[in-house]
Protein backbone atom coordinates (compact mmCIF):
# COMPACT_ATOMS: atom_id res chain seq x y z
CA UNK A 1 0.00 0.00 0.00
CA UNK A 2 3.28 2.51 0.78
CA UNK A 3 4.36 4.89 -2.02
CA UNK A 4 8.02 4.91 -2.69
CA UNK A 5 7.71 8.88 -2.46
CA UNK A 6 4.76 10.92 -2.11
CA UNK A 7 3.15 12.82 -5.34
CA UNK A 8 3.85 15.99 -6.34
CA UNK A 9 1.00 18.86 -5.93
CA UNK A 10 0.87 21.79 -6.77
CA UNK A 11 -1.71 25.10 -7.64
CA UNK A 12 -0.69 27.99 -9.54
CA UNK A 13 -2.66 31.66 -9.77
CA UNK A 14 -5.87 29.83 -8.46
CA UNK A 15 -8.73 32.76 -8.68
CA UNK A 16 -12.27 32.34 -7.94
CA UNK A 17 -14.43 35.67 -8.28
CA UNK A 18 -18.26 35.30 -6.75
CA UNK A 19 -20.33 37.91 -7.92
CA UNK A 20 -17.83 41.38 -7.04
CA UNK A 21 -16.10 39.22 -4.39
CA UNK A 22 -12.71 37.84 -5.27
CA UNK A 23 -12.81 34.91 -2.48
CA UNK A 24 -9.53 33.33 -4.17
CA UNK A 25 -7.06 35.60 -5.95
CA UNK A 26 -3.99 34.59 -7.57
CA UNK A 27 -2.83 31.78 -4.75
CA UNK A 28 -0.19 29.51 -5.44
CA UNK A 29 0.61 26.26 -3.41
CA UNK A 30 3.47 23.96 -3.99
CA UNK A 31 2.92 20.69 -0.83
CA UNK A 32 5.62 19.31 0.40
CA UNK A 33 5.83 15.77 -1.69
CA UNK A 34 5.30 12.66 1.03
CA UNK A 35 4.96 15.62 3.44
CA UNK A 36 2.40 17.53 5.28
CA UNK A 37 1.03 21.41 4.16
CA UNK A 38 -0.65 23.23 6.53
CA UNK A 39 -3.29 26.53 4.79
CA UNK A 40 -3.88 28.71 7.97
CA UNK A 41 -5.81 31.81 8.12
CA UNK A 42 -9.45 33.69 9.33
CA UNK A 43 -12.42 32.92 8.78
CA UNK A 44 -13.49 33.74 5.41
CA UNK A 45 -9.79 33.59 4.21
CA UNK A 46 -10.98 31.95 1.35
CA UNK A 47 -9.11 28.29 2.62
CA UNK A 48 -12.22 26.00 1.78
CA UNK A 49 -13.10 27.80 -0.95
CA UNK A 50 -9.61 26.69 -2.35
CA UNK A 51 -10.33 22.97 -1.33
CA UNK A 52 -13.33 23.03 -3.12
CA UNK A 53 -11.49 24.60 -6.48
CA UNK A 54 -9.21 21.88 -6.17
CA UNK A 55 -11.95 19.39 -6.13
CA UNK A 56 -13.93 20.27 -8.89
CA UNK A 57 -17.18 21.55 -7.03
CA UNK A 58 -16.13 24.87 -8.02
CA UNK A 59 -14.41 25.87 -11.25
CA UNK A 60 -11.82 28.11 -10.73
CA UNK A 61 -11.75 31.51 -13.20
CA UNK A 62 -7.74 31.48 -13.38
CA UNK A 63 -5.13 28.99 -12.15
CA UNK A 64 -3.82 25.39 -12.65
CA UNK A 65 -4.22 22.40 -10.65
CA UNK A 66 -1.89 19.70 -10.96
CA UNK A 67 -1.63 16.09 -9.39
CA UNK A 68 2.21 14.92 -10.78
CA UNK A 69 2.25 17.35 -13.46
CA UNK A 70 -1.53 16.24 -14.77
CA UNK A 71 -3.89 19.24 -15.03
CA UNK A 72 -7.18 18.68 -13.29
CA UNK A 73 -8.48 22.04 -13.40
CA UNK A 74 -12.02 22.58 -14.24
CA UNK A 75 -12.90 18.95 -14.07
CA UNK A 76 -15.84 16.89 -12.67
CA UNK A 77 -15.88 16.02 -8.46
CA UNK A 78 -15.62 12.47 -9.49
CA UNK A 79 -12.93 12.42 -12.09
CA UNK A 80 -10.45 14.52 -9.92
CA UNK A 81 -11.18 11.95 -6.98
CA UNK A 82 -10.85 9.21 -9.54
CA UNK A 83 -7.17 11.21 -10.51
CA UNK A 84 -6.00 10.48 -6.70
CA UNK A 85 -7.13 13.85 -4.81
CA UNK A 86 -8.98 12.07 -1.46
CA UNK A 87 -10.68 14.73 0.99
CA UNK A 88 -12.49 15.20 4.10
CA UNK A 89 -15.21 18.24 5.13
CA UNK A 90 -14.99 20.74 7.38
CA UNK A 91 -18.71 20.08 8.30
CA UNK A 92 -18.33 15.94 8.30
CA UNK A 93 -20.39 14.43 5.28
CA UNK A 94 -20.75 11.11 5.74
CA UNK A 95 -23.40 8.84 4.28
CA UNK A 96 -25.48 9.01 7.40
CA UNK A 97 -27.66 6.07 6.99
CA UNK A 98 -25.61 3.98 6.00
CA UNK A 99 -23.00 1.47 7.85
CA UNK A 100 -19.68 2.17 8.75
CA UNK A 101 -18.70 -0.40 6.16
CA UNK A 102 -20.46 0.47 3.55
CA UNK A 103 -19.47 4.35 3.59
CA UNK A 104 -15.65 3.13 3.02
CA UNK A 105 -16.78 0.50 0.41
CA UNK A 106 -18.80 3.34 -1.49
CA UNK A 107 -15.13 5.03 -2.23
CA UNK A 108 -13.87 2.17 -3.65
CA UNK A 109 -16.78 3.01 -6.58
CA UNK A 110 -14.44 3.67 -9.61
CA UNK A 111 -12.47 0.20 -8.59
CA UNK A 112 -14.94 -2.19 -8.72
CA UNK A 113 -15.20 -4.01 -12.08
CA UNK A 114 -18.41 -4.73 -12.57
CA UNK A 115 -21.37 -2.50 -14.43
CA UNK A 116 -25.12 -2.71 -14.58
CA UNK A 117 -24.83 -5.51 -17.34
CA UNK A 118 -22.65 -8.00 -15.29
CA UNK A 119 -24.94 -7.02 -12.18
CA UNK A 120 -28.00 -8.81 -14.49
CA UNK A 121 -26.19 -11.61 -16.07
CA UNK A 122 -22.83 -12.37 -13.60
CA UNK A 123 -22.90 -13.01 -10.45
CA UNK A 124 -19.86 -14.61 -9.51
CA UNK A 125 -18.44 -11.75 -10.60
CA UNK A 126 -19.92 -9.58 -8.67
CA UNK A 127 -19.53 -11.62 -5.56
CA UNK A 128 -15.59 -11.96 -5.49
CA UNK A 129 -15.24 -8.15 -6.71
CA UNK A 130 -17.53 -7.35 -3.66
CA UNK A 131 -15.59 -9.46 -1.71
CA UNK A 132 -12.33 -7.49 -2.85
CA UNK A 133 -14.48 -4.36 -1.59
CA UNK A 134 -15.03 -5.38 1.02
CA UNK A 135 -11.38 -6.03 2.14
CA UNK A 136 -10.05 -3.34 0.75
CA UNK A 137 -12.58 -1.06 3.01
CA UNK A 138 -11.34 -3.52 6.18
CA UNK A 139 -8.13 -2.50 5.18
CA UNK A 140 -8.67 1.51 5.12
CA UNK A 141 -10.77 0.88 8.54
CA UNK A 142 -7.88 -0.90 10.30
CA UNK A 143 -5.83 1.91 9.07
CA UNK A 144 -7.77 4.38 11.16
CA UNK A 145 -8.62 1.81 14.36
CA UNK A 146 -12.01 1.27 13.41
CA UNK A 147 -12.42 -2.10 12.69
CA UNK A 148 -14.49 -3.22 15.62
CA UNK A 149 -17.15 -0.27 14.51
CA UNK A 150 -17.64 -1.42 10.80
CA UNK A 151 -21.50 -2.58 11.46
CA UNK A 152 -22.45 0.81 13.41
CA UNK A 153 -24.55 3.51 11.07
CA UNK A 154 -22.35 6.39 10.40
CA UNK A 155 -24.83 8.62 12.38
CA UNK A 156 -24.66 6.94 15.53
CA UNK A 157 -21.09 7.21 15.85
CA UNK A 158 -19.38 10.08 17.73
CA UNK A 159 -17.44 12.68 16.37
CA UNK A 160 -14.43 11.69 16.71
CA UNK A 161 -15.00 8.69 15.13
CA UNK A 162 -16.95 10.04 12.54
CA UNK A 163 -14.01 12.24 11.60
CA UNK A 164 -12.14 9.27 11.66
CA UNK A 165 -14.73 7.41 9.36
CA UNK A 166 -14.33 10.29 6.75
CA UNK A 167 -10.54 10.30 6.77
CA UNK A 168 -10.79 6.08 6.19
CA UNK A 169 -12.91 6.51 3.51
CA UNK A 170 -10.88 8.79 1.70
CA UNK A 171 -8.08 6.87 2.33
CA UNK A 172 -10.11 3.69 0.45
CA UNK A 173 -9.96 5.45 -2.60
CA UNK A 174 -6.28 5.14 -2.68
CA UNK A 175 -5.70 8.86 -3.16
CA UNK A 176 -2.38 10.31 -4.21
CA UNK A 177 -2.45 13.19 -2.67
CA UNK A 178 -5.42 13.90 0.73
CA UNK A 179 -6.67 17.10 1.89
CA UNK A 180 -7.98 17.39 5.21
CA UNK A 181 -10.76 20.40 5.61
CA UNK A 182 -10.31 21.76 9.67
CA UNK A 183 -9.84 18.13 10.59
CA UNK A 184 -10.00 19.07 14.46
CA UNK A 185 -12.78 21.29 14.05
CA UNK A 186 -15.50 20.39 17.11
CA UNK A 187 -12.95 17.42 18.51
CA UNK A 188 -11.93 17.49 21.92
CA UNK A 189 -8.21 18.20 22.85
CA UNK A 190 -8.03 14.38 23.75
CA UNK A 191 -9.42 13.48 20.34
CA UNK A 192 -6.81 16.31 18.98
CA UNK A 193 -4.14 14.54 19.94
CA UNK A 194 -5.74 11.20 18.90
CA UNK A 195 -5.71 13.10 15.39
CA UNK A 196 -2.24 14.33 15.22
CA UNK A 197 -0.83 10.86 15.76
CA UNK A 198 -3.56 9.14 13.23
CA UNK A 199 -2.87 11.76 10.49
CA UNK A 200 1.04 11.75 11.16
CA UNK A 201 0.89 7.94 10.84
CA UNK A 202 -0.94 7.91 8.20
CA UNK A 203 1.63 9.88 6.73
CA UNK A 204 4.34 7.83 7.60
CA UNK A 205 2.72 4.53 6.38
CA UNK A 206 1.42 5.50 3.41
CA UNK A 207 3.95 8.36 2.06
CA UNK A 208 0.92 10.49 1.34
CA UNK A 209 1.10 13.79 0.47
CA UNK A 210 -1.32 15.86 2.96
CA UNK A 211 -2.54 18.67 2.56
CA UNK A 212 -4.26 20.42 5.66
CA UNK A 213 -6.61 23.39 6.31
CA UNK A 214 -6.26 23.90 10.01
CA UNK A 215 -7.63 26.66 12.82
CA UNK A 216 -5.58 24.63 15.39
CA UNK A 217 -2.30 26.14 15.79
CA UNK A 218 -1.16 23.03 17.89
CA UNK A 219 -2.09 20.65 15.32
CA UNK A 220 0.11 22.63 12.50
CA UNK A 221 2.77 23.03 14.50
CA UNK A 222 3.12 19.29 15.38
CA UNK A 223 2.18 18.22 11.83
CA UNK A 224 2.97 20.35 9.10
CA UNK A 225 6.72 21.10 7.32
CA UNK A 226 5.74 23.90 5.55
CA UNK A 227 2.82 26.72 5.95
CA UNK A 228 0.68 28.90 3.96
CA UNK A 229 -1.53 31.63 5.38
CA UNK A 230 -3.98 32.90 3.50
CA UNK A 231 -6.14 36.40 4.01
CA UNK A 232 -8.40 38.08 1.78
CA UNK A 233 -8.43 35.60 -0.43
CA UNK A 234 -4.57 35.53 -0.62
CA UNK A 235 -1.17 33.86 0.23
CA UNK A 236 0.74 36.42 2.02
CA UNK A 237 3.17 34.56 3.61
CA UNK A 238 4.71 30.90 3.17
CA UNK A 239 7.61 28.13 4.71
CA UNK A 240 8.06 26.71 8.05
CA UNK A 241 5.41 27.75 10.74
CA UNK A 242 7.99 30.00 12.64
CA UNK A 243 8.64 31.59 9.63
CA UNK A 244 5.33 32.43 8.92
CA UNK A 245 3.95 33.36 12.34
CA UNK A 246 6.82 35.93 12.18
CA UNK A 247 5.82 37.49 8.95
CA UNK A 248 5.19 41.33 9.20
CA UNK A 249 2.40 40.72 6.59
CA UNK A 250 0.42 37.64 8.91
CA UNK A 251 1.64 39.85 12.36
CA UNK A 252 -0.48 42.61 10.77
CA UNK A 253 -3.47 40.69 9.55
CA UNK A 254 -3.42 39.11 12.77
CA UNK A 255 -2.89 41.59 15.61
CA UNK A 256 -3.22 44.93 12.94
CA UNK A 257 -1.06 47.01 11.85
CA UNK A 258 2.01 48.20 13.91
CA UNK A 259 1.82 44.80 15.49
CA UNK A 260 5.11 43.79 13.16
CA UNK A 261 6.88 47.38 14.77
CA UNK A 262 5.95 46.42 18.24
CA UNK B 1 -64.51 -15.11 1.14
CA UNK B 2 -62.27 -13.01 3.31
CA UNK B 3 -59.18 -14.66 1.88
CA UNK B 4 -60.46 -13.83 -1.78
CA UNK B 5 -60.39 -10.34 -0.44
CA UNK B 6 -56.71 -10.37 0.91
CA UNK B 7 -55.68 -12.28 -2.38
CA UNK B 8 -57.35 -9.23 -4.54
CA UNK B 9 -56.13 -6.38 -2.39
CA UNK B 10 -52.46 -7.82 -2.11
CA UNK B 11 -52.85 -8.28 -6.26
CA UNK B 12 -54.01 -4.77 -6.77
CA UNK B 13 -51.48 -3.54 -4.19
CA UNK B 14 -48.85 -4.85 -5.93
CA UNK B 15 -48.91 -2.22 -8.72
CA UNK B 16 -49.52 0.08 -6.44
CA UNK B 17 -46.33 -0.54 -4.92
CA UNK B 18 -44.73 -0.75 -8.36
CA UNK B 19 -45.99 2.57 -8.56
CA UNK B 20 -45.04 3.78 -5.46
CA UNK B 21 -41.12 2.58 -4.98
CA UNK B 22 -40.42 4.29 -8.27
CA UNK B 23 -41.65 7.25 -7.25
CA UNK B 24 -40.38 6.88 -3.61
CA UNK B 25 -37.10 6.14 -5.25
CA UNK B 26 -36.62 9.08 -6.80
CA UNK B 27 -37.96 11.37 -4.16
CA UNK B 28 -35.25 9.84 -1.72
CA UNK B 29 -32.50 9.89 -3.88
CA UNK B 30 -33.38 13.83 -5.47
CA UNK B 31 -35.68 15.02 -2.82
CA UNK B 32 -38.34 15.96 -5.67
CA UNK B 33 -41.31 15.07 -6.07
CA UNK B 34 -41.59 14.20 -9.97
CA UNK B 35 -45.22 14.40 -11.11
CA UNK B 36 -44.38 12.50 -14.43
CA UNK B 37 -44.62 9.41 -13.18
CA UNK B 38 -47.77 8.99 -13.61
CA UNK B 39 -47.61 9.37 -17.25
CA UNK B 40 -44.64 7.43 -17.53
CA UNK B 41 -47.16 4.61 -16.55
CA UNK B 42 -49.69 5.49 -19.12
CA UNK B 43 -46.11 5.67 -21.69
CA UNK B 44 -45.65 2.26 -20.49
CA UNK B 45 -49.43 0.96 -21.24
CA UNK B 46 -49.06 2.43 -25.01
CA UNK B 47 -45.82 1.15 -25.38
CA UNK B 48 -46.94 -2.58 -24.24
CA UNK B 49 -50.19 -2.09 -26.47
CA UNK B 50 -48.49 -0.94 -29.20
CA UNK B 51 -45.90 -3.76 -29.29
CA UNK B 52 -48.43 -6.46 -28.93
CA UNK B 53 -50.55 -4.82 -31.19
CA UNK B 54 -47.81 -4.57 -33.52
CA UNK B 55 -46.30 -8.19 -33.25
CA UNK B 56 -48.20 -10.19 -31.42
CA UNK B 57 -45.62 -10.82 -28.00
CA UNK B 58 -46.87 -12.85 -25.68
CA UNK B 59 -46.99 -11.29 -22.02
CA UNK B 60 -43.35 -11.58 -21.17
CA UNK B 61 -41.58 -9.80 -24.07
CA UNK B 62 -44.32 -7.52 -23.71
CA UNK B 63 -43.51 -6.84 -20.39
CA UNK B 64 -39.50 -6.03 -20.97
CA UNK B 65 -40.09 -4.36 -24.28
CA UNK B 66 -42.77 -1.60 -22.17
CA UNK B 67 -40.19 -1.80 -18.98
CA UNK B 68 -37.38 -0.98 -21.57
CA UNK B 69 -39.51 1.75 -23.97
CA UNK B 70 -40.71 3.49 -20.59
CA UNK B 71 -36.91 3.35 -19.00
CA UNK B 72 -35.65 4.97 -21.58
CA UNK B 73 -38.34 7.80 -21.08
CA UNK B 74 -37.92 8.49 -17.60
CA UNK B 75 -34.26 9.04 -18.44
CA UNK B 76 -34.45 10.89 -21.37
CA UNK B 77 -37.42 13.25 -19.63
CA UNK B 78 -34.67 13.59 -16.29
CA UNK B 79 -32.24 14.88 -18.86
CA UNK B 80 -33.93 17.39 -20.69
CA UNK B 81 -36.47 18.63 -18.35
CA UNK B 82 -34.98 17.94 -14.59
CA UNK B 83 -31.32 17.89 -15.05
CA UNK B 84 -30.71 21.41 -16.46
CA UNK B 85 -32.84 22.85 -13.47
CA UNK B 86 -30.77 20.97 -10.89
CA UNK B 87 -27.23 21.78 -12.47
CA UNK B 88 -27.95 25.28 -11.57
CA UNK B 89 -28.90 25.10 -8.09
CA UNK B 90 -32.33 26.28 -7.92
CA UNK B 91 -35.22 25.78 -5.97
CA UNK B 92 -36.66 21.77 -6.49
CA UNK B 93 -39.95 23.67 -6.93
CA UNK B 94 -38.99 24.30 -10.14
CA UNK B 95 -38.31 20.68 -11.10
CA UNK B 96 -42.00 19.78 -9.64
CA UNK B 97 -43.72 22.41 -12.12
CA UNK B 98 -40.85 21.02 -14.77
CA UNK B 99 -42.44 17.61 -14.04
CA UNK B 100 -46.12 18.64 -13.82
CA UNK B 101 -45.63 20.58 -17.64
CA UNK B 102 -43.78 17.15 -18.75
CA UNK B 103 -46.36 15.33 -17.42
CA UNK B 104 -49.32 17.64 -18.92
CA UNK B 105 -46.58 16.89 -22.30
CA UNK B 106 -46.52 13.23 -22.63
CA UNK B 107 -50.36 13.25 -22.33
CA UNK B 108 -51.21 15.19 -25.17
CA UNK B 109 -48.80 13.78 -27.34
CA UNK B 110 -50.10 10.19 -26.88
CA UNK B 111 -53.57 11.99 -27.36
CA UNK B 112 -52.06 13.25 -30.94
CA UNK B 113 -50.58 9.37 -31.54
CA UNK B 114 -53.40 7.22 -30.83
CA UNK B 115 -56.11 9.35 -30.00
CA UNK B 116 -57.92 9.82 -26.60
CA UNK B 117 -60.13 6.90 -26.92
CA UNK B 118 -59.88 3.91 -24.57
CA UNK B 119 -57.93 0.73 -26.05
CA UNK B 120 -58.15 -2.63 -24.89
CA UNK B 121 -55.00 -4.94 -25.24
CA UNK B 122 -55.33 -8.53 -26.40
CA UNK B 123 -55.56 -11.50 -24.72
CA UNK B 124 -52.47 -12.23 -23.17
CA UNK B 125 -53.52 -14.46 -20.11
CA UNK B 126 -55.86 -16.77 -20.28
CA UNK B 127 -59.10 -16.54 -18.50
CA UNK B 128 -58.40 -20.35 -16.75
CA UNK B 129 -57.88 -19.56 -13.07
CA UNK B 130 -54.44 -20.96 -11.45
CA UNK B 131 -56.67 -22.54 -8.99
CA UNK B 132 -60.20 -22.16 -7.82
CA UNK B 133 -59.97 -23.45 -4.20
CA UNK B 134 -60.16 -22.60 -1.42
CA UNK B 135 -60.03 -19.07 -3.09
CA UNK B 136 -59.61 -18.37 -6.99
CA UNK B 137 -56.40 -17.13 -8.38
CA UNK B 138 -56.62 -15.82 -11.45
CA UNK B 139 -54.21 -16.18 -13.99
CA UNK B 140 -53.45 -12.86 -14.89
CA UNK B 141 -53.01 -11.59 -11.13
CA UNK B 142 -51.07 -14.68 -10.58
CA UNK B 143 -48.45 -13.79 -13.11
CA UNK B 144 -48.72 -10.54 -11.82
CA UNK B 145 -47.86 -10.87 -8.11
CA UNK B 146 -45.06 -12.89 -9.49
CA UNK B 147 -43.39 -10.45 -11.56
CA UNK B 148 -44.48 -7.74 -8.75
CA UNK B 149 -42.24 -9.61 -5.97
CA UNK B 150 -39.53 -10.27 -9.05
CA UNK B 151 -39.16 -6.50 -9.67
CA UNK B 152 -38.67 -5.68 -5.87
CA UNK B 153 -36.75 -8.62 -5.30
CA UNK B 154 -34.54 -7.12 -8.10
CA UNK B 155 -34.29 -3.80 -6.79
CA UNK B 156 -33.80 -4.76 -3.61
CA UNK B 157 -30.77 -6.47 -4.75
CA UNK B 158 -29.46 -3.61 -7.15
CA UNK B 159 -29.83 -1.03 -3.77
CA UNK B 160 -28.41 -3.51 -1.26
CA UNK B 161 -25.92 -5.91 -2.90
CA UNK B 162 -24.38 -3.68 -5.72
CA UNK B 163 -21.94 -0.42 -5.90
CA UNK B 164 -24.44 0.84 -8.64
CA UNK B 165 -27.26 0.57 -5.40
CA UNK B 166 -24.76 1.68 -2.69
CA UNK B 167 -23.90 4.87 -5.41
CA UNK B 168 -26.98 5.55 -5.37
CA UNK B 169 -27.62 5.01 -1.42
CA UNK B 170 -24.52 7.53 -1.25
CA UNK B 171 -26.00 9.93 -3.10
CA UNK B 172 -29.28 9.68 -1.25
CA UNK B 173 -27.70 10.88 2.25
CA UNK B 174 -24.87 13.18 0.44
CA UNK B 175 -24.65 13.78 -3.52
CA UNK B 176 -21.20 15.75 -2.86
CA UNK B 177 -19.60 13.43 -0.41
CA UNK B 178 -20.32 10.53 -3.26
CA UNK B 179 -18.95 12.64 -6.00
CA UNK B 180 -15.59 13.07 -4.15
CA UNK B 181 -15.88 8.85 -3.48
CA UNK B 182 -15.66 8.72 -7.14
CA UNK B 183 -19.34 8.06 -8.13
CA UNK B 184 -20.72 10.04 -11.12
CA UNK B 185 -23.49 11.53 -10.00
CA UNK B 186 -25.19 12.55 -13.26
CA UNK B 187 -25.18 8.58 -14.28
CA UNK B 188 -26.25 7.49 -10.79
CA UNK B 189 -29.47 9.97 -11.04
CA UNK B 190 -29.73 8.38 -14.69
CA UNK B 191 -29.99 4.97 -13.00
CA UNK B 192 -32.75 5.82 -10.77
CA UNK B 193 -34.71 7.32 -13.04
CA UNK B 194 -34.04 3.95 -15.54
CA UNK B 195 -35.11 1.89 -12.72
CA UNK B 196 -38.22 4.13 -11.79
CA UNK B 197 -39.25 3.68 -15.57
CA UNK B 198 -38.95 0.36 -15.91
CA UNK B 199 -41.22 -0.27 -12.99
CA UNK B 200 -43.54 2.52 -13.93
CA UNK B 201 -43.89 0.53 -17.13
CA UNK B 202 -43.92 -2.82 -15.68
CA UNK B 203 -47.50 -1.01 -13.45
CA UNK B 204 -48.14 0.20 -16.50
CA UNK B 205 -48.84 -2.94 -19.09
CA UNK B 206 -50.78 -4.63 -16.16
CA UNK B 207 -53.02 -1.50 -15.18
CA UNK B 208 -53.15 -1.55 -19.13
CA UNK B 209 -54.43 -5.20 -19.65
CA UNK B 210 -56.39 -5.28 -16.17
CA UNK B 211 -58.09 -1.94 -17.35
CA UNK B 212 -57.71 -0.31 -20.43
CA UNK B 213 -55.38 2.18 -22.13
CA UNK B 214 -56.02 5.40 -22.46
CA UNK B 215 -54.03 8.81 -22.17
CA UNK B 216 -55.78 9.46 -18.67
CA UNK B 217 -54.26 6.46 -17.14
CA UNK B 218 -51.68 7.99 -15.37
CA UNK B 219 -53.65 9.40 -13.05
CA UNK B 220 -53.96 6.67 -11.11
CA UNK B 221 -50.58 7.67 -9.77
CA UNK B 222 -52.47 9.22 -7.47
CA UNK B 223 -53.01 5.95 -5.57
CA UNK B 224 -48.88 5.79 -5.82
CA UNK B 225 -48.66 8.98 -3.81
CA UNK B 226 -51.29 7.80 -1.08
CA UNK B 227 -49.35 3.97 -0.97
CA UNK B 228 -46.05 5.86 -0.89
CA UNK B 229 -47.33 8.49 2.47
CA UNK B 230 -48.65 5.50 3.88
CA UNK B 231 -45.61 4.15 3.77
CA UNK B 232 -43.43 7.01 4.36
CA UNK B 233 -42.26 9.24 1.58
CA UNK B 234 -38.51 8.23 0.56
CA UNK B 235 -38.47 4.88 1.70
CA UNK B 236 -38.65 2.22 -0.42
CA UNK B 237 -39.58 -0.80 1.28
CA UNK B 238 -42.42 1.65 3.27
CA UNK B 239 -43.41 2.72 -0.86
CA UNK B 240 -44.40 -1.72 -0.81
CA UNK B 241 -45.68 -1.86 2.43
CA UNK B 242 -47.85 0.90 1.80
CA UNK B 243 -48.78 -0.16 -1.46
CA UNK B 244 -49.72 -3.43 -0.31
CA UNK B 245 -51.77 -1.75 2.33
CA UNK B 246 -53.19 0.23 0.14
CA UNK B 247 -54.51 -2.47 -1.94
CA UNK B 248 -56.05 -4.11 0.72
CA UNK B 249 -57.65 -1.79 2.54
CA UNK B 250 -59.70 -0.46 -0.86
CA UNK B 251 -60.88 -3.93 -1.75
CA UNK B 252 -62.33 -4.10 2.00
CA UNK B 253 -63.85 -1.06 1.71
CA UNK B 254 -65.57 -1.80 -1.50
CA UNK B 255 -66.33 -5.38 -0.42
CA UNK B 256 -68.10 -4.19 2.93
CA UNK B 257 -68.33 -0.75 2.41
CA UNK B 258 -69.35 0.97 -1.25
CA UNK B 259 -67.76 1.32 -3.93
CA UNK B 260 -68.29 4.61 -4.22
CA UNK B 261 -67.29 5.73 -0.54
CA UNK B 262 -64.11 4.01 -0.76
CA UNK B 263 -62.45 6.91 -2.65
CA UNK B 264 -63.62 9.51 0.17
CA UNK B 265 -62.28 6.63 3.22
CA UNK B 266 -59.07 6.57 1.41
CA UNK B 267 -58.20 10.21 1.23
CA UNK B 268 -59.50 10.44 4.56
CA UNK B 269 -56.93 8.33 6.09
CA UNK B 270 -54.60 9.65 4.09
CA UNK B 271 -55.21 12.76 5.78
CA UNK B 272 -55.43 11.18 9.37
CA UNK B 273 -52.03 9.38 8.79
CA UNK B 274 -50.47 12.97 7.91
CA UNK B 275 -51.91 14.30 10.92
CA UNK B 276 -51.10 11.75 13.50
CA UNK B 277 -48.07 10.21 11.69
CA UNK B 278 -46.50 12.05 8.89
CA UNK B 279 -43.46 10.14 8.34
CA UNK B 280 -45.65 7.12 7.14
CA UNK B 281 -45.13 3.76 8.63
CA UNK B 282 -41.44 2.59 7.88
CA UNK B 283 -40.18 6.74 6.77
CA UNK B 284 -37.18 8.51 8.19
CA UNK B 285 -37.39 11.54 9.35
CA UNK B 286 -35.07 13.28 7.39
CA UNK B 287 -33.10 15.68 8.65
CA UNK B 288 -31.19 18.59 7.12
CA UNK B 289 -27.91 19.47 7.55
CA UNK B 290 -26.45 23.25 6.35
Amino acid sequence: MSQATGARFEFHNLTKVFGGLVAVNDVTVEAVAGGITGIIGSNGAGKSTVFNLISGFYKPDAGQVLLEGQDLTGRQPHEIAAAGVGRTFQNIRLFQGMSVLDNVRTALHRSLDYNVFHALLRLPKIRSEEKRAEEAALEALELVGMLEAKELTGSSLPYGLQRRLEIARALAMKPKILLLDEPAAGLNPGEVADLVNLIRSINAKLGLTILVIEHHMDLVASLCQKVFAMNFGQVIAGGTLAEVQNDPAVLEAYLGKGASHA
Amino acid sequence: MFWQQVFNGLSAGGIYALIAVGFSLIYSIMRYINLAHGSLIMIGAYIGYAVVTATNFPLIPALLAAAAGTAIVSVIVERLAFRPIRVRGVSTLYILVSSMVVSILLQNLVMVIFGPSFRTLPQLVSDVPVVTHPINIARLDFYMMIVVVLSLVSLNFVLYRTKAGRAMRAVSFNPKAAALMGVNTDRVVSLAFALAGALAGIAGIFLGIKYSVYPQLGELILKGFVASVFGGLGSVAGAVVGGLALGVIEVFLIAYGSSSFSPVMIYALLVLILLLRPRGILGRIVEDKV
